[in-house]
């Protein structure tokens, strides 16, 4: 237990390293097994310490400010495969492997993970789960909830456990993994998990379709639903957000990627230029490095590490149906409070990002009440109270599994359903 | 337990048509589809709407008496067994499909609706519910919801997990939420994905909203033969590892292929060792390359005989005998006993071995039917149950079969559930902290352990000694144990 010393550092210059939202901790450790994560967090229970775990720190504004932080653990030495076996396509990772690092892997064998995390250099797996990340390609493969198929975490007083397997389909035991994806560090300090892969399609390509108006991009999404095309991506962005292609200018934008076998992906393209021109869109078929450069730019549009004081980032969530409405009511808001309001949106299931310039804090709390549909909220600003919308049910219930899991609120205290 | 002043109070909000408390009646919900463990109910209670539910909660929660919510019994692990007696809310007067939103792709329904009659209404629209149990035209989605079930698409599609969105829910003290509205996402922790998959120990589901699935514009299905189950398997396990992604992967072997052959007309060589069910879908193009991918690779690997099923009248056919092999079984003994177990897909080939060598050794003869692409296994144990030494022997196979999985990286349900069936596997295949979290977690929900008492912890090490365990280490900042260490 004295070992543990050796990786717990107090040097504040260290320490403003690792700040979060503001609140600098008073030590830093650095893990390197999950037995020294197992040791620190037995440590810091019996010296009553507040712990934030920390992956690459890109997604460290969600949620609330941490109460107090005794000490950030970091997972970043802990970024070890531990088990992949190709022919299964299943694979075991440490939380502190970076998602790029986890896609170079894989690519060596042609499989990946289909998510596509903002800013996934920095972005750690266990990171990605703690804050439900999700990425354009949702539209196909959904979240890491949809793929996760074990987890092993260390609880609050060290003690480690786990739950589901390395197998792709599995109900023996309640489905632990669902309860620690989104819980955003509140229940116990996720060391690896285990996920479903899927082989890096033959053939893949994007649209981007550029339109005049919001409402002919809306046609182009409802014919995009409406049809038996199965893209990969289908999201609406604002046009600042585009590819700079020469004629093609416009105030919105559909990019739409595509993968699969080679003649689906040309029979995608066709439908969908002809879906394209059928609402006066402009629309350009990417491929190779160009289409892979626009997928990592709207992957990254939703970043949350750099931002300036007059910046705030709002993820809502609205049923599919109701995404141009909510669109439409974001455009009146910016009218009447004020701010430059830069849209994307996952159309096919409703889940959006808003990111705002030049908001002071008065008009960032009005943008949080204007905004029902809240999921979270990133911003410097440190007078906005960060709590958002209530959930929408079972509080009850939830705030009973938080004291059982961390009866003393140890565990990024006050950032979540305080 | 019951007093005849608590059974009025229930008449009164369910009506006196809605309580069944007769000896005889209460016979038929003393199991489920797992006749092992019977233990009949006190009283049955069929409410029509989710309030009348709560109210029953309540009453029951009010009075500490066990309550067991019941679908259409065709559970396999005895989830719906009330083995401790109290209340049945049996689900089959919610059996409404509320709303089909399609501009949302979702639908709004009871969970007292069955599998296949969702499919089948959402055909109308051109959607599906993607789970398929085999059991689909009795299960219900109450009961697919509570053991988030499976089935031979879910190797594309997903597990029913996958498919629900959100869901009105009464909590063990009576409490009836929503947890969302039917968008993909929710604020809070994933209260949806965790009563997934619950054993009824969470809350009882009285509406859902769940996903339809656009119908795929075309499909193509193959059935291939092989010499024997081995050189199927290996072909399984490169058709996975190509990634050629079918929709379905299904294997019979010879005992099955007998057992479906004479009641579907299939005209099978009984000489074949295993048959392979393939169903590829999506857009029509790029189909028929992805299927002279799939029928090389069959042929690569000894298939003797490929047998593309063209029409859909064929691709009916063919589906049919396999989702009524288990029936079929009935032509070759009178009982049987179906393990549903799971390994890493490139443990097929050793494990179906092992199931080879514990048939021998049992002297009893099993058949294959599983979904092959999942690594899911299903051997069905053939005995005759008025044979207690058959019985007894029937037990013990499966017991060697669940054993040689975990030991293989596997787990010991793939998609039936623990219920009671398999709970005293759980302490082999993990450890007591393990158990503790789920205990706790379990108690988050029902600190009185009412709901579906006795099922997926251990006889031997129960959920409130889990819990209790776990408090205790966590309030003297204690471990419970050191892992054993499955993935490092």
């Amino acid at each position: 237990m004295s070992d543990i010393l050796q990786f717990i550092h107090q040097d504040p210059a260290l320490c403003a390293q690792y700040t979060v939202h503001g609140v600098v901790p008073t030590r830093v450790a650095f893990p390197a097994t999950v037995a020294d994560v197992s040791a620190v967090m037995h440590h810091a229970a019996q010296q009553g310490w507040c712990v934030v775990p920390w992956g690459g720190g890109s997604h460290q504004r969600i949620g609330a400010p941490p109460t107090r932080v005794d000490v950030v653990v970091v997972t970043r030495q802990l970024n070890r495969v531990l088990q992949h076996e190709p022919n299964d396509l299943t694979i075991s990772v440490e939380a502190g492997m970076t998602f790029a690092e986890l896609r170079t892997y894989l690519a060596q064998h042609g499989q990946m993970l289909p998510m596509d995390p903002a800013l996934p250099e920095q972005t750690t797996i266990g990171g990605m789960l703690a804050c439900a990340v999700d990425g354009p390609r949702r539209a196909l493969y959904g979240l890491l909830r949809d793929v996760i198929i074990g987890v092993r975490v260390v609880e609050i007083n060290g003690q480690i456990s786990q739950a589901g397997g390395m197998v792709v389909k599995n109900v023996s035991g309640f489905d632990m993994m669902k309860l620690y994806h989104g819980s955003l560090g509140t229940l116990a300090f996720i060391v690896s998990a285990n996920f479903k892969l899927i082989p890096i399609p033959p053939e893949r390509g994007c649209m981007q379709a550029v339109f005049a108006d919001l409402a002919q991009a809306e046609a182009f999404v409802d014919a995009i639903m409406a049809s038996q095309l199965t893209p990969s991506t289908c999201e609406l962005v604002d046009a600042s957000l585009l590819c700079d292609l020469a004629g093609a200018t416009g105030a919105w934008g559909v990019v739409v990627a595509v993968e699969g076998p080679a003649a689906a992906v040309a029979r995608h393209q066709h439908d969908l230029t002809q879906l394209c021109a059928q609402e006066h869109g402009m629309a350009t078929w990417l491929t190779g490095e160009p289409a892979a450069a626009l997928m990592h730019d709207i992957a990254d549009a939703s970043q949350v590490a750099q931002l300036a004081s007059d910046e705030l980032v709002l993820r809502w969530a609205v049923l599919p149906g109701d995404v141009f409405a909510c669109v439409r009511r974001i455009q009146a808001t910016a009218t009447r409070i004020g701010g430059h309001a830069i849209v994307h949106v996952r159309a096919s299931v409703g889940s959006g990002y808003v990111r705002l310039h030049g908001v002071n804090a008065a008009q960032q709390a009005a943008w949080v009440d204007a905004l029902p549909e809240l999921i979270w909220l990133a911003t410097t600003c440190p007078t906005l109270p960060r709590y958002w919308h209530e959930p929408r049910g079972g509080l009850a219930v939830m705030r009973q599994i938080r004291h059982e899991f961390d009866p003393q609120q140890r565990l990024n205290p006050g950032r979540f359903l305080v | 337990m019951l007093t005849s002043s608590l059974i009025n109070d229930l008449r009164a909000i369910v009506g006196a048509d809605g309580v069944v408390d007769g000896s005889a009646a209460l016979l038929t919900y003393e199991a489920d589809g797992c006749v092992m463990d019977l233990h009949a109910p006190n009283v049955v209670v069929l409410p029509r709407s989710s309030e009348q539910t709560a109210a029953v909660v309540k009453i029951a929660h009010a009075a500490h008496i066990p309550v067991v919510a019941r679908g259409a019994g065709t559970g396999l692990s005895g989830g719906a067994t009330p083995i401790h007696g109290g209340i049945v809310i049996a689900t089959t007067r919610l059996d409404k499909v509320l709303e089909v939103d399609t501009r949302n792709k979702r639908a709004l329904v009871q969970p007292g609706v069955i599998n296949w009659e969702l499919s089948q209404y959402l055909a109308n629209y051109g959607y599906a519910f993607m789970p398929d149990p085999s059991s689909q035209k009795a299960c219900t989605l109450g009961g697919n919801i509570a053991n988030n079930s499976g089935g031979p698409h879910c190797l594309k599609y997903g597990m029913t997990t996958n498919h629900v969105l959100a869901l009105r829910t009464v909590l063990p003290n009576g409490d009836l939420i929503w947890t969302g509205n039917g968008s993909f996402d929710t604020v809070g922790y994933d209260l949806a994905g965790i009563m997934t998959g619950s054993e009824g120990m969470f809350g009882i589901v009285t509406e859902a909203w769940v996903r339809m699935t656009r119908l795929p514009e075309a499909l193509r299905v193959v059935l291939a033969l092989f010499p024997d189950i081995p050189s199927a398997s290996q072909t399984v396990s490169t058709i996975i590892a190509r990634g050629l992604l079918p929709a379905a992967l299904e294997m019979m072997d010879k005992l099955a292929i007998k057992a479906v052959n004479g009641m579907y007309k299939l005209g099978l060589p009984e000489s074949a060792g295993a048959a392979l069910l393939i169903e590829i879908d999506g857009v029509n193009e790029g189909l028929d390359d992805l299927l002279r991918d799939v029928i090389q690779i069959c042929r690569d690997h000894g298939a003797v005989e490929v047998r593309p099923a063209t029409t859909p009248a064929e691709q009916a056919q063919v589906w049919a005998a396999r989702k009524n092999a288990f029936g079929a079984m009935g032509r070759l003994s009178p009982s049987y006993y179906l393990v549903d177990t799971v390994v890493p897909r490139t443990q097929l080939p050793s494990i179906l071995d092992h199931v080879g060598v514990v048939a021998k050794d049992f002297k009893l003869p099993i058949a294959n039917v599983f979904h092959a692409g999942d690594g899911n296994l299903h051997p069905l144990i053939l005995f005759d149950r008025r044979e207690r030494s058959q019985l007894e022997r029937a037990l013990g196979a499966a017991t060697e079969i669940l054993k040689e999985s975990i030991r293989l990286g596997g787990v010991v349900s793939g998609e039936h559930g623990i219920g009671v069936e398999k709970r005293d596997y759980m302490d082999v295949l993990f450890s007591t902290a393990d158990l503790a979290a789920m205990a706790g977690l379990r108690r988050s929900f029902d600190p009185l352990e009412l709901f579906n008492p006795g099922k997926v912890f251990p006889a031997r090490k129960g959920c409130g000694e889990l819990a209790e365990l776990r408090q205790h280490a966590i309030a003297a900042n204690e471990i419970i144990e050191i892992p054993h260490g499955t993935w490092l």
